[in-house]
C-alpha cells in the first residue's frame, strides 16, 4: 500500500484512522463510554452553570452524615429506605456505608435493574459518592428521575459523601455489592 | 595489524549521532504510557473533558467519542515514531492537539485564578492528563517540552 508522502497527506490518513479506531473502540470495547449516553444531564430547569470545584446546582433534597447515621439500622431491612453508592465498584469494594447498593453512575443498565424495585419501594433513596466535588451522585439522581421514573421527592443526596463519612469516624463496610 | 579500537571521541560522536532517534523513541515511548493509562480509566478521563467546558454535551457522541479517541491517538503518535509510518502527520496532529489542549489548560487556569484569587504558581487540578493532580505552571512547561519532543520526532529526528 503506497502511503502518502506528503506532510498534508500523512496528517489526513493518520487523521482518518485515529477516528476509524476511535470509533471502532467505542462501539465494541465494553469499558469505553456509550456515544449515545448523556452522562451530564441538565440538573435544574434553569440548567444554572456551576463555578469551578463547585457541585453542580440542583433541586434534589440534601442530608448530612448523622441524618444518613441515622438510617443505618433501616437500610435492608424495610422499604423504608435505599441507600446507593455511585462510586465505581473498585471504590465500593475499598470501603462503603454499611448497607448500600452501588451503582455505578457510568454504567446503568448493568446496575439499576437489580436494585431499581428497592428504590420504587422507598420512601427514601439516598445517593452518595466520594464527597469534595464529586458530582456523580447529583447526576445519577438525575437519571433515575428522567430515564428511570423515580419521583424526585424521594431522592436525596449525602453531598459530604465518602470523604465526610471517614472523617466523620462512622463505620464502613468493605468488599462487594450484594 | 588488528582492527582499529573505537577511540573515546568516536564513542561520544555515535552517542551524539543516535541522541534524535532516542528523543524519538523516548518521545513514542512517553506517548503510548500516557494513551494506555488514559484507556485504563475512560470515565476519570471523561469527567476532566467535561472539566473544560469546551467539547458540546449534545449531541453526546462528541464528548464520549474523546475518551476513547485520545488515548488512541496518542498511541497511534507512540507507534508512529517506533515505526517511522506516517510519523509527520502522526507529528502535526498530535502537536496540533496538545497546543489545544494546552490553551484548554491555560483558559481553565485563569477561570480557577479569578474564583479563587491563587496566582498563577499556586494553581493546581486534575488537568486529565493522567497524573492526577499536578501544578499547572509545571504541567504547561511539560507540555511545550512534549510539543517540541513531538515536533522533532516527526521531523527532525533521522528514520533510522
Amino acid at each position: 500500500m503506497n502511503l502518502p508522502n506528503s506532510t498534508f497527506g500523512q496528517t489526513v490518513t493518520f487523521t482518518a484512522a485515529v477516528l476509524v479506531l476511535a470509533v471502532l473502540n467505542s462501539l465494541v470495547n465494553p469499558s469505553a463510554m456509550d456515544l449515545g449516553t448523556d452522562y451530564f444531564p441538565t440538573l435544574t430547569q434553569s440548567g444554572e452553570e456551576n463555578s469551578e470545584g463547585a457541585l453542580p446546582k440542583h433541586d434534589f433534597g440534601v442530608l448530612d452524615g448523622q441524618m444518613v447515621l441515622e438510617f443505618l439500622p433501616d437500610l435492608r431491612q424495610s422499604d423504608f429506605a435505599v441507600l446507593i453508592d455511585a462510586r465505581s465498584t473498585a471504590h465500593y469494594t475499598e470501603g462503603h456505608i454499611p448497607g448500600a447498593y452501588q451503582i455505578d453512575r457510568y454504567k446503568l443498565d448493568e446496575y439499576v435493574p437489580p436494585v431499581l424495585p428497592a428504590m420504587q419501594a422507598a420512601g427514601y433513596v439516598i445517593i452518595y459518592c466520594a464527597g469534595g466535588d464529586c458530582e456523580d451522585s447529583i447526576f445519577l439522581a438525575t437519571d433515575l428521575v428522567y430515564h428511570f421514573g423515580l419521583e424526585k421527592e424521594v431522592l436525596y443526596i449525602y453531598e459530604g459523601g465518602m470523604e465526610e463519612w471517614e472523617d466523620l469516624g462512622h463505620p464502613i463496610a468493605t468488599g462487594k455489592a450484594r | 595489524m588488528g582492527r582499529p579500537r573505537p577511540s573515546h571521541r568516536n564513542r561520544e560522536g555515535t552517542l551524539v549521532l543516535r541522541l534524535p532517534l532516542l528523543i524519538r523513541f523516548l518521545m513514542g515511548g512517553i506517548l503510548i504510557a500516557y494513551g494506555v493509562e488514559k484507556m485504563m480509566d475512560p470515565v476519570s478521563f471523561l469527567k476532566a473533558i467535561h472539566e473544560y467546558d469546551i467539547l458540546p454535551t449534545s449531541p453526546t457522541w462528541i464528548l464520549n467519542l474523546a475518551p476513547s479517541g485520545i488515548p488512541i491517538l496518542e498511541i497511534a503518535t507512540g507507534l508512529a515514531f517506533f515505526t517511522g509510518t506516517l510519523r509527520r502527520g502522526a507529528a502535526t496532529l498530535m502537536s496540533s492537539f496538545l497546543v489545544i489542549f494546552t490553551a484548554a489548560i491555560l483558559m481553565r487556569t485563569f477561570g480557577v485564578m479569578e474564583e479563587t484569587g491563587q496566582s498563577f504558581m499556586q494553581v493546581e487540578f486534575d488537568c486529565g492528563c493522567g497524573a492526577g493532580v499536578v501544578v499547572i505552571w509545571e504541567k504547561i512547561m511539560f507540555n511545550t517540552v512534549l510539543v517540541l519532543g513531538t515536533m522533532h520526532a516527526g521531523f527532525r529526528a533521522p528514520s533510522s
